[in-house]
């Protein structure tokens, strides 16, 4: 674990509000870039990058320092955002953007496509799964995590992960038939 | 399945794209300062309704006392009122 960190994270236990400011600031921009996956409003995603430091400073004594810290954040931004996206299909009344609007991008043309373009179209595309389907596709397709480092991260069993994967390629491949899009054409 | 290299492109092509640069470090702070001061409210009304109660029972305890130490001054105390 990095030194400074640590020295951090001590300062911080003992109720040093600078420690504490010094490693949020070491760590938010690593955070805000996960979070930029879960929402694209940005009122919305400094709320989240905020809450994850609150709740991880409320969790701190927990944290034993075997794993970086960065990594023990990460969990936490991933509950953070999986918890947004659940309480947002709950408020959600019309979850829909015509499925005709953003396929008339052809698969072929996604590596030409602008990166601002990309992350709306994905963002979009996944918003249409429910948030276990989405977060599991994320880690494991977007974010290119393996099994174990996708169970790390939200805290399920490995083979709930596969299983989860399993369905939610499913119920993606579903969604492409709906909507009468052949990829690679 | 070619709906996850579909997904994959759009992923690798997505993380291209800038993420809006922020520094939430004061209002972190500041939340758990409101935070800390809430967590003592309930403690707060605790102590305010303990000590609501222990003034009755202080009170009598006084009295207790002094019946204890001077049991004659309850004779005493109401003929002062009379001699008076």
């Amino acid at each position: 674990m990095d030194p400074i960190d640590t020295e951090d994270i001590r300062g911080s236990l003992k109720g040093d509000g600078a420690a504490y400011a010094r490693l949020v600031k070491r760590h938010q921009a690593k955070v805000a870039s996960q979070l930029w996956r879960f929402t694209r409003d940005k009122a919305h995603h400094e709320e989240l990058v905020q809450d994850v430091f609150v709740e991880a400073f409320f969790s701190l004594k927990t944290y034993r320092g075997e794993a970086p810290f960065e990594h023990w954040v990460a969990k936490i931004t991933t509950a953070v955002g999986y918890r947004y996206w659940k309480n947002r299909t709950k408020e959600r009344q019309d979850p829909s953007v015509p499925l005709e609007e953003w396929l008339q991008i052809p698969a072929d043309r996604v590596e030409a496509m602008e990166p601002t373009e990309a992350a709306d179209l994905l963002h979009r595309l996944l918003d249409r799964l429910q948030a276990r389907d989405r977060l599991v596709l994320m880690l494991r397709y977007v974010e290119d995590l393996t099994v174990e480092e996708t169970a790390a991260r939200t805290g399920w069993t490995q083979t709930m992960v596969k299983v989860q994967a399993w369905r939610a390629r499913k119920k993606l491949k579903r969604l492409f038939q709906e909507a009468g899009l052949e990829i690679g054409q | 399945m070619k709906e996850l290299e579909f997904l994959k492109k759009l992923g690798t092509v997505a993380g291209r794209e800038e993420v809006p640069q922020l520094d939430v470090s004061r209002r972190v702070l500041a939340a758990l300062r409101e935070r800390e001061q809430d967590s003592f409210r309930p403690l707060a009304w605790v102590a305010a309704f303990s000590s609501a109660v222990a003034i009755p029972f202080a009170i009598a305890a006084f009295y207790a006392l002094e019946t204890l130490t001077h049991p004659l001054l309850n004779v005493f105390y109401p003929l002062r009122w009379v001699m008076l």
